[in-house]
């Protein structure tokens, strides 16, 4: 049952084994190994599990795997380079906008789509790219702060 | 003894991955494996009701390959042309229907958070029929037709025609749909679809209300108008009643109540963990009421 | 307030890189080799015997690797609250019968998930129904179904375990009574004789989840020597290592729980839980490590909410609003399993009685089993239910005697330096800053009744730091590194509120360093001392302590050896960012990485250990049979805490009197936490709290039809969004505790009840009319709005 496929994630293309019903978020996961998406409702309500399909922020548990073959996926791993944090990751850190952290990797990229492709959002532009990424930890506005920060810097 | 429903585990089921390069190919495999066998395009109301296990379709079909099926034209002659593949999100942002089809960008926006959007399809909107559906109110609106293609040919239905029952669409087996129409507006036509959301900004609709008028040339006589209900019935809902009030008619406050009245009356709400029934006709009632409004306003 | 280098400042979190980056592993995130997943099988009925468990099938599928039934487990209990009073009632898989939806009945380890599910649905299982009761007042009626029969305890309870020598009785929950309290301070009676008004109304606020983002999940691991490796989603290892090792019949020293990060908990991920003991007892059967990954539905639906109460209160005050007396009963709707029912009841009077000078009260509680899922504590355990009762009918009070709302609280409040009737003393108390300050912020005077669809609502909560129970206390240990840093060792659990951090500091401050000079290795049992945990408000207060004292403890070697190395005394000595220099000649030093040379040459090999302690509640203890202070749950009649976490909270609403749907406009939380030892974890906090209570006061329900859950899905049990957030303020009082550690008090529970009684508040006071029941959803608001006119 399981077909082989080609996953190009973080800029590296990946040859994994998986049968058709697997997700992109599980096969990040648990094929390629990386852990940051993160799966905590499996049914597309909380956006835990973001990942960047095309530069759009997508929720990966509702993403065949199958089908993401040919596309551009990035996840947070992608998003650093070297031991060098993206400005979004260093703001985030420096606002407090983490706490538990496991929605932190969806923030991330749904914060990078959005200033990837509106480069001066307003704060309300900024809560509606988030809108769909659930916190329970921080109450959102440190998270809105860190990216109207990047935003006015850029 | 119990089967055990075991959906809590949200895991999807097995099933076999098929690829249609035709449209005619997707018609085939789905008249071939009939009930077995389900159509998946954006794929975020179709997984998630498989990893509950309410459907456990054996055949999934992608037909994200089919060329030709996503795309967004205008013509003065044909009016606007949507793929079905056409996402909710590229619907929200096209500069061409913000200008000429505000009211389908509005609805495009509050279908979901952006992640649901930019994969989410207009098509899958539709035949998903859920009675809540956002995009069907306005659609059903603006006249909208829906295009339907099986192996015996096509055909057109209006998209109030489109639903059926609450989660049964009008498409037979072997049939996909392929396309939206909406025909021009004629001048002087406005429209809004307001939706409350049943707890959090962003919410499935415990009513929506879409309300298109169109006035005469002064801006006063309401000539034609529409009022879809969605939410509050097993389909979106056309409240005839409530148009007859004021068609034909210059709009005040009293004719807009008494036809907020008539909406209400002719909803057929349930109720469900969103909300009971009464509230649901009673907001349909305020919503109808402050779309009228908002549409025969003097700007 | 004392000037600090490293306390006090909004020190970027030291696990913030971790978690940014994605290298932070979670429970969820770690695979071992050879591992096997489990999943359990859940009854779908409210109430029924089990008649037969059919799993040959499931044991034939390849790729299973073990079934298991309540044959193979065994009657062996498990609670929560486990004391010779109130033995434990639970099993980890039913036995003879199920009592709630979704309780475990069967588990199953294979080699993949897919393989589990297939396995689960293989397993036949025959019941036959009984009679199910739902309504807590309809199961203590006589004639109604018996949900348990009389539990005689097999093993010594969990408190006698714990050093309680007291005998375990059996208990027969006649009328599904699970439990009782009732605490009474003065004369109610004559406290409402003496009153001018007196009013008695009653509340009833439901289940709402936690909603952490990360799902619970445990990975456990029996190795051939016995064993257990345990990696969790948690806030506390010792309840944990303590409830495994007695259901599995190991020794306690046997048990790991190694670190992982926690995605959230508040209050949800306590003690154990059937599935952390199934992935153990599997794995033991398997010989391979078993990993269980709950879905959100199965937590949303199975695993236990917040507690379900209905709240009598009756208060009488005299003419001016000086509160006389009050009298409080609880209906605690537990569930199928008693859980924290006992320690629930009590701490509803625990929070309260530190906010408001009440001469009488009368505390009553009762526990009632129902056929549905278990309930728990959650951020704030009984605080938010009691504080929205009190609270509510406070408003109610002021409009009848013409008051303003926020003078009657004022009127009412303690004073700092007072010791409350069970002995416990407010050496701090901030609260008066709270509210003069929340008032100030929002606008109290300007705003209050000044346009028709708004309204403003005060609240008050107030919140333990630490109490007397298992493990009673923390401990932390320091290590001297050859760089001359230190590694700091402490069983706190980092689940987002910042714990890793907070210790770092503390250590640091303490130690004259800065906090990158600090290595944290926390939340692992084996490396680890004793710790209280992150669940029962002591984090800062008492490992905090623990953490300073460990820290000072080295200090002082240090400096013992650097006197002796500088050849002068200790008191000539100071010590700071990483040396110790005389004072009077500053050149005269010596730094800490040489202090580690000098202690292994010079001193025996001694590499500089330090080593702290503390217990939670100083005066209070049970030895040999002999108790000292201590209250017991079902009558108080001791000591508490030590410390006491206040909070007020104002918020600002606009009700859309057409559709009943509320804007919040602007919340204020004024918190007393006595030193902020990160600010910015701080406003974290406070921020967390009032996003929370927003979603308590408008829509979070767990919504039971016949027991069933029907909204098990985060598509239809909703938390606020980043669109659904007011305007937030929040102000840290500090209001300095001399005996926490560099005066801090905990922050993390206070204020969620203060502003949920905030909200509340201000709707009714928006609408003019009162709701008596949470959620307050807009079809509610409507017929409260309908019901006054009419």
């Amino acid at each position: 049952m399981k077909q082989l496929i080609q996953l190009r994630v973080n800029g590296e293309l990946h040859e994994v084994r998986v049968e058709p019903w697997k997700t992109l978020l599980e096969v990040i996961r648990d094929d390629i190994g990386l852990t940051s998406p993160k799966e905590a409702c499996s049914t597309g309500e909380c956006s835990a599990c973001t990942v960047l399909v095309n530069g759009k922020p997508v929720n990966s548990c509702l993403v065949l795997a199958v089908e993401a073959q040919g596309k551009d996926i990035l996840t947070i791993e992608g998003l650093s380079q070297g031991s060098e944090l993206h400005p979004l990751q260093d703001a985030f850190i420096r606002h407090g906008a983490i706490q538990c952290g496991f929605c932190t990797p969806g923030m991330l990229l749904s914060a990078k789509a959005l200033l990837d492709g509106n480069p001066k959002p307003t704060e309300e532009e900024i809560r509606e790219a988030v809108s769909g990424n659930l916190c329970r930890c921080t109450g959102y506005n440190k998270i809105v702060e860190a990216i109207l920060e990047v935003a006015q810097s850029q | 003894m119990a089967t055990p429903k075991l959906g809590y585990l949200l895991k999807l089921p097995k099933f076999d991955h098929l690829e249609a390069k035709t449209i005619e190919e997707a018609c085939s495999l789905l008249a071939k494996y009939k009930d077995k066998a389900r159509v998946i395009a954006g794929g975020t109301d179709l997984l998630v009701s498989m990893k509950r296990r309410e459907i456990s379709p054996q055949y999934i079909i992608n037909i994200k390959a089919i060329p030709n099926l996503d795309g967004i034209s205008y013509s003065q002659k044909d009016g606007l042309l949507i793929g079905a593949l056409t996402t909710l999100a590229a619907i929200e942002s096209s500069p061409m229907i913000q200008e000429r089809f505000p009211i389908l960008s509005s609805a495009a926006h509050q279908t979901g958070p952006p992640h649901i959007r930019n994969v989410a399809t207009i098509g899958g909107n539709l035949c998903n029929a859920t009675p809540s559906a956002d995009m069907a109110p306005s659609l059903i609106g603006l006249g909208a037709k829906a295009k339907i293609k099986g192996l015996k040919g096509e055909r057109v239905v209006t998209v109030e025609q489109f639903f059926i029952g609450p989660g049964v669409s009008i498409l037979q087996v072997g049939e996909i749909l392929t396309e939206i129409q909406v025909p021009n507006p004629p001048s002087h036509t406005r429209g809004v679809y307001l939706k409350l959301p049943a707890r959090t900004a962003i919410d499935i609709a415990v009513v929506g209300v879409a309300v298109v008028v169109t006035l005469d040339t002064k801006g006063v006589n309401i000539v034609d108008v529409k009022i879809v209900l969605g939410a509050v019935a097993p389909t979106p809902i056309r409240a005839r009643q409530a148009e007859d009030i004021i068609k034909g008619k210059a709009a005040d406050n009293e004719l807009i109540e008494k036809a907020a009245q008539a909406a209400a009356n002719e909803a057929k709400p349930i109720s469900d963990v969103r909300g009971l029934a009464s509230y649901r006709r009673e907001i349909v009632k305020v919503l109808t009421n402050r779309a009228l409004k908002q549409v025969t306003t003097h700007i | 307030m004392p000037q600090y280098s490293v306390v006090g400042k909004p020190i970027p979190r030291v696990d913030g890189s971790l978690k940014a980056t994605g290298e932070a592993k979670f429970t969820v995130d770690i695979a071992l080799p050879g591992m096997l997943y489990g999943k359990i099988l859940r009854s779908p009925y409210p109430h029924a015997k089990i008649l037969n468990i059919d799993t040959t099938k499931a044991e034939a599928l390849p790729g299973v690797k073990a079934v298991i039934t309540g044959k193979d487990t065994g009657v062996v209990r498990f609670s929560f609250i486990d004391t010779p009073r109130y033995p434990a009632d639970q099993c980890p898989l039913a036995v003879d019968k199920v009592r709630f939806i979704g309780e475990d009945v069967a588990a199953v380890a294979a080699t993949s998930e897919d393989i589990a599910q297939e396995a689960l649905g293989l397993i036949e299982v025959e019941y036959e129904e009984l009679p199910a009761v739902f309504d807590p007042e309809e199961a203590m009626k006589d004639g109604a179904p018996r949900i348990h029969d009389k539990i005689t305890p097999t093993t010594t309870t969990a408190w006698q375990d714990f050093g309680v020598t007291r005998e375990a009785r059996p208990y027969d929950a006649v009328n599904n009574i699970s439990n009782q309290v009732s605490i009474t301070v003065g004369d109610a009676e004559q406290g409402f004789k003496d009153s001018d008004y007196v009013r008695q109304d009653r509340f009833v606020i439901p289940a709402t989840s936690h909603v952490a983002l990360e799902p619970h999940v445990a990975l456990a691991s029996f190795d051939s020597s016995g064993k257990l490796n345990v990696w969790l989603s948690h806030m506390g290892y010792e309840h944990k290592r303590y409830w495994l090792a007695k259901t599995l019949g190991i020794p306690i020293s046997k048990v790991r729980v190694n670190k992982t990060y926690v995605g959230g908990a508040f209050g949800g991920k306590i003690s154990m839980f059937p599935y952390e003991f199934l992935a153990a007892f599997l794995s033991k059967k398997t010989g391979r490590p078993v990993k269980v990954t709950l879905s959100r539905d199965e937590v949303l639906s199975t695993c236990p909410p917040s507690r379900r109460m209905i709240i009598d209160v009756k208060t009488g005050v005299k003419s001016d609003g000086t509160i006389m007396a009050q009298h409080i009963k609880i209906i605690d709707d537990v569930g199928a399993y008693r859980g924290t029912s006992p320690t629930a009841l009590y701490l509803a009077h625990v929070f309260r009685h530190a906010i408001y000078n009440i001469p009488h009260v009368k505390h009553e509680g009762v526990g009632v089993y129902t056929n549905k899922l278990i309930t728990g504590p959650k951020r704030g355990h009984a605080l938010p239910q009691t504080s929205f009762a009190v609270e509510s009918q406070l408003d109610m009070i002021a409009e009848e005697l013409g008051i303003d709302p926020l003078e009657l609280r004022l009127r009412n409040l303690r004073k700092k330096g007072d010791i409350l009737p069970n002995g416990d003393r407010l050496d701090s108390y901030g609260l008066p800053q709270c509210l003069r300050r929340a008032a100030e912020s929002s606008g109290w005077k300007q705003n209050l009744g000044k346009q028709p669809n708004r309204g403003m609502g005060i609240g008050t909560g107030g919140m333990f730091c630490g109490g007397h129970n298992y493990p009673f206390g923390s401990a932390a240990l320091v290590k001297l590194n050859p760089d001359g840093r230190f590694t700091l060792f402490t069983g706190q659990t980092e689940f987002g509120g910042g714990a890793d951090t907070a210790m770092a500091q503390i250590a640091a401050e303490e130690l004259g360093l800065t906090i990158d000079d600090i290595v944290v290795v926390s939340g692992d049992s084996e490396l680890c001392p004793y710790d209280i945990g992150n669940w029962l408000s002591g984090g800062v207060y008492v490992s905090g302590q623990a953490v300073r004292r460990a820290a000072t403890d080295a200090k002082q070697q240090l400096l013992t050896y650097a006197a002796e190395a500088l050849e002068t005394k200790i008191d000539q000595l100071e010590i700071n960012n990483g040396r110790i220099y005389v004072k009077a000649d500053p050149e005269k030093e010596v730094s800490l990485s040489d202090m580690y040379k000098y202690g292994i040459q010079m001193r025996g090999g001694d590499p500089i250990l330090g080593k702290g302690y503390t217990k939670a509640v100083q005066d209070v203890g049970f030895w040999g049979g002999s108790f000292k202070g201590t209250a017991a749950l079902s009558r108080g009649g001791g000591r508490f805490t030590d410390a006491y976490g206040l909070a007020a909270a104002i918020a600002q609403v606009e009700v859309d009197k057409e559709t009943g749907k509320v804007k919040v406009l602007h919340i204020v939380v004024a918190d007393d936490c006595g030193t902020d030892i990160n600010p910015l974890i701080v406003e974290g906090q406070l921020e967390s709290q009032a996003v929370m209570a927003i979603g308590d006061v408008l829509f979070e329900e767990v919504a039971t039809e016949e027991g069933q859950v029907i909204n098990p899905t985060l598509g239809d049990y909703k938390i606020p969004g980043a669109l659904d957030i007011p305007k937030l303020t929040t102000i840290s009082v500090q209001d300095y505790e001399p005996k926490g550690p560099f005066g801090a008090k905990e922050v993390g529970e206070t204020a969620r009840g203060a502003t949920i009684s905030a909200i509340a508040n201000a709707i009714c006071n928006a609408i003019g009319a009162r709701i008596y029941s949470l959620p307050m959803t807009p079809d509610k608001i409507l017929k409260a709005m309908k019901d006054e006119r009419g």
